[in-house]
C-alpha cells in the first residue's frame, strides 16, 4: 500500500477518535446543563451551542471512517442478486459516482468557506464562531470520503458495500 | 412545469437512484444539486451548502447522538443477561410462557437499543437456541422474535422516533411518550397471539418444564426484581423526566447516559474501553444518519419552492373522496415502499409530502406519525424484502428464508389488526401525551 494511502487511513482513524471524543463532550455538556439548571438554578448559555458545533465536527470527522468501512445506508436489492464479478465491477462504478458527487459538493463548500473567511462571517448562534471552521471540517470529511471511494477495492462478500 | 410533473420527476429520479444501490446520502445530494442548478443556477448552490452545514450543527439534532449513546451504554452494561434471568424468575407458569418471556424481553430491549435490527440479532443469537432446545415451535419462536423487534422503534426512548419527530416538526417529548401505550398494546397483542395458539395447540408450547432453579421462591423473586431495578430504573428515569416536563428530551438522555455509566459500574462491566467503544459506536451511527438528513434537508424546501407541495394540497382539497380513504392510500404506499427501502430514506421522502397533507386533512400529527412509525417498522418484517428478516437469517443461517417468511406472515397480520384498532381508537396513541401535556 502506498505511503499516502497509509497516511490517509491513519488520518481517518484519528478523525474517528476525535469524533468519538466530540460525542462524549456533547454528553458532558448536556449533563453540566442539567446540573447547573436543576441544582444551582443557573442555566448555562453555552452548552447548546457547543453541542451543535461538536455535532457538526463529529459527523464530518467520522464520515471518512463510515465510508472506509462501507457502512453507508443503501438499497442493495440489485447488488445482492448480481454475480460476484459483476457485483465487483458495479460497486466500483457506484463508488466512483459517489466520489464524484462528494468531490463536487466539497468544491462548493470550499468556495462558500472562502467567502465566509474573506467576509469574516460568524455563525448565527448566541456563542459565535467563524463559520469557515464548520465549512473547513465539512470539506475535510467529504473530500476524505471521496478519496476512500476512489481507491477502495470491492471485496466479494455478498454484503460488501451495503447495509 | 406543473406541480405533478415536478413531484413525479423528482420522486421518480430519487427512486431510480435508490434502486441503483447508490448510498442514500449521495442520491439526495445528486437530486438536490440537479434541482438547484435547474431552478436557480450555480448561484443557488450556496443554499444547498448552507442547508447541509446548518443541519449538521443544529442543536435540536444533538438528541440523536445522545439517544444512540444511551442505547449503546445500556446494551454494553450487561443488563441483557440479567434481564433474561430475572424475567425467567418473574414470569410464572402459563401457556406459551417462553414466548411471553421473549416478547417482554424484546420490549425492554427495545427501550434499551431502539433498533429492530440490533434486537433481532441479539434475540436470534441469545434466545432462539434456548427456546428451540426447550421444544418451542420453530416458526412461532421466529415469529415472536421478529414481532419483538417491531416494538423497538416504538417503545421509548427510541432514536427513530426522535428522528421522525424532528423531521415532522412535532414535539419530541410528546412523540416519545405517545409510543408507550401503542408499544404495550402491540406487545400484548403479540403475546396474546402466542398464548392463544399454544392453548389451541399445546404441541407448539415448550416441551421442557421450568427448571427448578427458575421456579422462584420469594427471596429469589425479590432478588430478581432488585437485579433489574437499575436497568428499568434508568429507562423510567429518562421517560419520567420527559413525561413530567422536568427536562428536555436531550437533557433526559444526558441524565440517562450518566445513570447507565453508574449501572455498568454496578454490574461490573465498566471500563475505559467499554466507554470508548460506546462513544465510538454512537459517533459512527450518528455520522451515518446525519449525513443523510443533511443531504436531504433542501429537498422539502425545494418541493415547497417549486409549488409542488401547494399543488398537491390544492389537488387533494378538490378531490371529493373520504379523508379516510386518503389515509388508507398514504399508509398503503408506506407499507409497500418500506419493504424495498431503508426506513430513514422513506421518512425523508414521505415527511415533506405527508406533513402539509395531514394538517390539511385534519389528522392529529402525533397519531398519524405514530402509525407511520409502526408501519415502516412493520415493513422490516414483511415478506419478501423486509430487512429485519435478513438480519435474523444472517445470525441463524440454518433457518431457511421460506420458514422465516411463514413465521413473519401471521405477525404482520396481528400488527395490521392492531394498527386498524389504533386508527379506529386514536386515543390509544393520543391519550397519554394529551393527559401529560
Amino acid at each position: 500500500m502506498p505511503l499516502w494511502m497509509r497516511w490517509h487511513r491513519a488520518l481517518t482513524e484519528a478523525g474517528a477518535r476525535v469524533a468519538t471524543v466530540c460525542v462524549a463532550l456533547m454528553a458532558v455538556a448536556y449533563t453540566a446543563e442539567v446540573v447547573a439548571r436543576y441544582f444551582f438554578s443557573a442555566p448555562l448559555n453555552w452548552s447548546g451551542d457547543l453541542s451543535g458545533y461538536l455535532l457538526c465536527f463529529s459527523v464530518f470527522l467520522a464520515l471518512p471512517k463510515v465510508t472506509a468501512d462501507r457502512a453507508h445506508v443503501a438499497v442493495s436489492l440489485i447488488i445482492e442478486v448480481m454475480h460476484a464479478n459483476a457485483r465487483r465491477r458495479y460497486l466500483r462504478v457506484l463508488w466512483y459516482i459517489t466520489a464524484v458527487v462528494c468531490a463536487f459538493v466539497t468544491y462548493f463548500i470550499a468556495v462558500e468557506g472562502l467567502r465566509q473567511f474573506n467576509e469574516h462571517v460568524l455563525t448565527s448562534a448566541a456563542n459565535q464562531i467563524p463559520k469557515w471552521w464548520i465549512s473547513a471540517i465539512a470539506c475535510y470529511g467529504l473530500a476524505s470520503a471521496a478519496l476512500h471511494l476512489l481507491y477502495a477495492q470491492p471485496e466479494l462478500s455478498p454484503s460488501e458495500g451495503i447495509e | 412545469m406543473s406541480w405533478w410533473a415536478v413531484l413525479l420527476s423528482v420522486f421518480g429520479l430519487l427512486l431510480v437512484l435508490f434502486a441503483t444501490g447508490l448510498p442514500i446520502f449521495a442520491c439526495f445530494m445528486l437530486v438536490n444539486v440537479i434541482a438547484v442548478l435547474a431552478l436557480m443556477g450555480v448561484a443557488g448552490l450556496g443554499l444547498f451548502v448552507n442547508s447541509m452545514l446548518e443541519t449538521t450543527s443544529n442543536e435540536a439534532l444533538v438528541a440523536i447522538p445522545l439517544y444512540v449513546l444511551l442505547g449503546e451504554l445500556l446494551f454494553r452494561a450487561g443488563g441483557v443477561t440479567v434481564l433474561y434471568k430475572s424475567l425467567n424468575q418473574l414470569i410464572g407458569a402459563m401457556p406459551g410462557r417462553l414466548y411471553v418471556i421473549a416478547i417482554t424481553l424484546a420490549g425492554i430491549l427495545g427501550a434499551i437499543s431502539g433498533s429492530a435490527m440490533a434486537s433481532v440479532a441479539m434475540l436470534g443469537r441469545f434466545i432462539y437456541p434456548s427456546m428451540i432446545e426447550r421444544g418451542c415451535n420453530r416458526r412461532l419462536t421466529i415469529g415472536m422474535i421478529l414481532a419483538g423487534a417491531t416494538l423497538d422503534p416504538i417503545i421509548p426512548p427510541s432514536v427513530l422516533a426522535v428522528i421522525l419527530a424532528t423531521l415532522a416538526n412535532i414535539s419530541i417529548a410528546d412523540f416519545l411518550i405517545a409510543g408507550i401505550v401503542p408499544g404495550v398494546v402491540l406487545g400484548s397483542a403479540f403475546a396474546a397471539y402466542a398464548v392463544i395458539r399454544t392453548i389451541i395447540n399445546p404441541s407448539l408450547d415448550s416441551k421442557v418444564a421450568r427448571d427448578p432453579g427458575e421456579r422462584g421462591s420469594w427471596s429469589q423473586t425479590v432478588q430478581s426484581v432488585l437485579q433489574i431495578l437499575p436497568l428499568v430504573g434508568i429507562i423510567f428515569l429518562v421517560l419520567g423526566l420527559v413525561m413530567f416536563g422536568v427536562a428536555q428530551p436531550t437533557e433526559a438522555a444526558a441524565v440517562g447516559i450518566f445513570g447507565s455509566i453508574l449501572m455498568s459500574v454496578l454490574y461490573g462491566k465498566f471500563s475505559a474501553k467499554m466507554l470508548f467503544e460506546a462513544c465510538f459506536g454512537a459517533a459512527f451511527t450518528t455520522a451515518t444518519i446525519l449525513i443523510i438528513i443533511a443531504s436531504s434537508k433542501l429537498f422539502s424546501q425545494l418541493l415547497a419552492f417549486t409549488g409542488a407541495t401547494a399543488g398537491l394540497i390544492d389537488f387533494t382539497s378538490q378531490l371529493e373522496i373520504n379523508r379516510w380513504l386518503l389515509f388508507f392510500i398514504m399508509m398503503a404506499a408506506v407499507f409497500f415502499f418500506c419493504k424495498f427501502m431503508d426506513q430513514l430514506a422513506l421518512m425523508l421522502i414521505a415527511v415533506p409530502v405527508y406533513s402539509p397533507l395531514i394538517i390539511h386533512l385534519g389528522f392529529d400529527p402525533i397519531w398519524f406519525w405514530m402509525l407511520f412509525l409502526i408501519n415502516i417498522t412493520l415493513g422490516g418484517i414483511t415478506p419478501p424484502f423486509g430487512y429485519t428478516m435478513f438480519v435474523f437469517k444472517s445470525v441463524r443461517p440454518e433457518v431457511s428464508m421460506t420458514e422465516i417468511y411463514w413465521s413473519a406472515a401471521p405477525i404482520v397480520g396481528v400488527a395490521l389488526m392492531t394498527m386498524v384498532l389504533m386508527s379506529i381508537f386514536p386515543q390509544i396513541v393520543t391519550w397519554l401525551p394529551a393527559t401529560l401535556r
